[in-house]
């Protein structure tokens, strides 16, 4: 049995599928309760650090058991089938990309300002009754801020269209609790190797997980694979994510991001000191032909 | 009298909006984290880039997305 159908058989799926009526904020409510709990002993990421975050331990992340966030608006820089978005970034990320573009933001979990979902949701609200077709959590990263992730989900209309954007390096109980929450899987495919995710980014067996995201957001709801091109990476990340997903999701939704900037601490390397040519990008198109990929804009 | 510490974080919280350019020495211009109301100044600057006059949409500018 693969993970992807063991997972289909979790508790959390039984359980939606034992209460047909049971309405999304409903069952984000509890769901956020369970989350909240887990945090005793967190392993909502890959990193599996068991820290006790209600305790105030920290694991790799740094995050504690309140999240903070550093910009909520309306944008447009997503994918055009996603905007208007209502974007709700989370400080605090669990990997350490050396060209984050939010870096000051992502590495620091105490940035911005405290979240209260009710609030957030009440903004979100407004922004879709005034035209943002969508409500996109994102961070940093979203998964090491579950619980109020999804008291936001639970103070959200159950008819409005949400948008999970993540590095796609969450673990199984993460999955378990945010099987039905999210229309949409926004997910980073950002490296084609696990040399090069831990030279960036310090993180191990990035390929691994990230496939086993990958398949099991296509499995459970809509997904959309992001790859930032970075210079100097058409080969070493692109192409070999470009052919994985050809070969494991054929027809799946791609969006090739070329508007790399060095940002952060990018000029530690060499390569990524410069934006992304467009001869590279060219190639870049180039390739996703080739692998006959479902490029969106 | 000591100067408090500078505030590292560049972001402001709350409801200020904040977009970000990277203008190239060959004239393209990077964005991140557009809102309408710059993606419409942008599509202003440049209205043959289909870029970015696709996603000048018709969202209304509310109060909340003005500047303050």
């Amino acid at each position: 049995m693969t993970g992807v159908e063991q997972e289909r058989r979790s508790p959390a799926r039984r359980e939606a599928a034992a209460l047909p009526v049971i309405t999304r904020s409903t069952l984000a409510r509890k769901r956020a309760a369970a989350a909240r709990a887990a945090l005793a002993n967190c392993k909502l990421c890959a990193h599996d650090c068991g820290v006790n975050r209600l305790a105030g331990e920290h694991g790799l992340c740094h995050a504690g058991a309140s999240p903070r966030f550093f910009s909520a608006q309306v944008e447009v820089s997503d994918e055009l089938e996603l905007i208007p978005t209502f974007a709700i970034a989370l400080s605090g990320c669990d990997l350490r990309c050396d060209f984050c573009i939010t870096g000051a933001e992502s590495w620091n979990a105490k940035a911005g300002a405290s979240f209260d979902a009710t609030e957030m949701a009440e903004r979100a609200e407004r922004a879709l009754s005034r035209g943002a077709r969508t409500i996109m959590v994102l961070g940093g990263e979203p998964t090491i801020h579950l619980p109020a992730a999804l008291e936001l989900v639970a103070a959200l209309p159950d008819s409005a269209r949400l948008v999970w954007k993540t590095n796609a390096h969450g673990s199984a109980q993460a999955r378990e609790l945010l099987d039905g929450m999210f229309d949409v899987w926004l997910a980073d495919f950002k490296f084609g190797n696990d040399a090069c995710a831990r030279r960036l980014a310090k993180i191990p067996n990035y390929i691994r997980v990230v496939r086993e995201n990958l398949l099991w957001a296509d499995a459970h709801s809509e997904l959309i694979v992001r790859h930032l091109l970075m210079p100097g990476h058409i080969d070493c990340c692109w192409r070999p994510v470009a052919e994985w997903l050809a070969e494991n999701l054929p027809g799946v939704k791609v969006n090739l991001r070329s508007g790399f900037w060095p940002a952060w601490h990018a000029a530690r390397h060499d390569e990524l000191r410069r934006t992304f040519l467009e001869p590279e990008g060219d190639r870049a198109t180039a390739l996703a032909r080739e692998f006959n990929l479902n490029l969106i804009p | 009298m000591k100067q408090p510490p500078a505030k590292k974080n560049r972001r402001p919280s709350g409801e200020t909006l904040v977009s970000e350019f990277l203008i190239l020495p060959d004239g393209r211009i990077l964005a991140h984290n557009l809102t309408p109301l710059f993606a419409g100044l942008l599509a202003g600057f440049n209205p043959d880039c289909e870029q970015i006059t696709s996603r000048v949409t018709r969202h209304p500018s509310p109060t909340h997305e003005l500047p303050n």
